[in-house]
């Protein structure tokens, strides 16, 4: 009974957080201008200007060992013109999620950099899979991965009492953090992420791709995209990119990887370009 | 001969088959010895894996593991049997087992060789 009244919940638990995490105007600005034909990249690139933080950081992460480009970029606009607006748009996205995630403290329970760390780890993971694997949109899959544990975020935060017990149980238990979530709250973080998600007005791509990356239930919508996040999360905590709280590896779900239809001998060339995007990503955004 | 990924190649191995690059260019001919020049180029063209004469990868993993003492091997497969859960008829799962099994074995290797400040990339 409890249980029940608890699930039906999550939509008043996220409308009555007052300090919610919010997307960063730039990053609705730029999804706003994009969608719009005749936007200039004059336009767009004065929009990333007025946040200072964020483009100095875009420029710094262009300029890196990243991307590779002989002759220094020094400029938005040129930025904008050689890497593409979809390259852009991501980069902007976790930059600014950068930023919000430094604004919330650490606990015993829940440290901030190591859950920047899995969030970038699996968003990097997702996009090399869905470019090995020909997805249309590999940054859609870059977002998706970024975001796909912020209701962990939310719990660590706002119900921290909770959380402290469902961090408890899975190290007694091994279980997965979603397991102990429905046990001790009821409902777990991708039901809180997906509801933060769809209050951001996050397409319905991501929304899923954060709903059903678990692939814990029949009745969770198996497509490429939510594939390629559902991996994605594997391998990064295999290869123990930061952590967000789980103590053991999710094993894949068959279908998942089927739907990609890779080859067993990608992987280890998946693997490689990953841990290099993320070293490389990690030296550019010191968590201080 | 066997094909190896380009990490765990090193310079005074041979060319089984010509190296190509993703678009089926030839970076380096068939029989040419390897040096670390050629390897790092190889890296810049992209190329993930390439045929070596007389050798294969479960020999590379073989050699890592003779350079490493048992207590290091034992306490790397300690911490991936908790890290992975059991699980069965799963060749995805075996697969990355292996694969981060193997990187980790590399990187104890790298530390013992005395490459510790400058852990080689995987």
């Amino acid at each position: 009974m409890v249980i029940v009244m608890k699930s039906k919940n999550i939509d008043s638990i996220i409308n009555s957080i007052d300090r919610l995490p919010t997307l960063p105007a730039i990053y609705i600005k730029l999804s706003r201008l994009l969608n719009v034909q005749d936007s200039s990249i004059r336009m767009i690139s004065d929009i990333i200007a007025e946040d200072q933080a964020v483009s100095a950081m875009v420029l710094k992460i262009v300029n890196s060992a990243l991307y590779g480009f002989h002759n220094k970029i020094g400029d938005m606009q040129r930025a904008i013109v050689i890497l593409g607006l979809n390259e852009i748009k991501n980069l902007v996205l976790a930059t600014s999620m950068y930023k919000t995630v430094k604004q919330f403290k650490s606990s015993s329970t829940f440290d901030m950099e190591e859950f920047w760390k899995h969030s970038i780890g699996c968003a990097i993971s997702a996009k090399v899979l869905a470019e090995t694997a020909y997805i249309k949109d590999p940054e859609d899959v870059f977002t998706g991965g970024l975001l796909h544990d912020i209701g962990k975020l939310i719990h660590a935060t706002y119900l921290s009492k909770d959380f402290e017990d469902i961090v408890a149980d899975v190290a007694e238990t091994g279980s997965q953090m979603f397991e102990s979530e429905k046990k001790i709250l009821g409902f777990d973080h991708v039901q809180t992420g997906s509801a933060l998600a769809k209050k951001w007005r996050m397409p319905r791509k991501i929304i899923d791709m954060i709903a059903h990356h678990h692939l814990s239930d029949a009745s969770d919508t198996l497509n490429r995209e939510v594939a390629a996040v559902h991996i994605g999360n594997t391998l990064c905590i295999s290869l123990r990119m930061g952590s967000g709280g789980e103590k053991r590896v999710p094993i894949v779900n068959q279908k998942a990887w089927e739907i990609l239809d890779l080859k067993l001998s990608d992987l280890e060339y998946i693997i490689q370009r990953s841990t290099q995007l993320f070293e490389e990503s990690i030296s550019n955004m010191e968590f201080k | 001969m066997g094909m190896l990924n380009i990490n765990d190649l090193k310079a005074g191995m041979v060319l089984a088959q010509a190296a190509v690059n993703r678009h089926g260019g030839v970076i380096l001919g068939k029989d040419h010895l390897l040096t670390e020049k050629y390897i790092n180029h190889f890296k810049t063209w992209g190329i993930t894996e390439v045929d070596i004469k007389d050798i294969n990868s479960d020999q590379v993993i073989k050699q890592e593991m003779e350079a490493l003492s048992n207590d290091v091997i034992e306490s790397i497969e300690r911490e991936l049997d908790e890290l992975f859960p059991h699980f069965e008829a799963n060749p995805f799962m075996e697969e990355i087992y292996k694969i981060v099994k193997k990187i980790s074995l590399k990187q104890a290797a790298n530390q013992t060789n005395g490459y510790s400040d400058e852990i080689e990339k995987y």
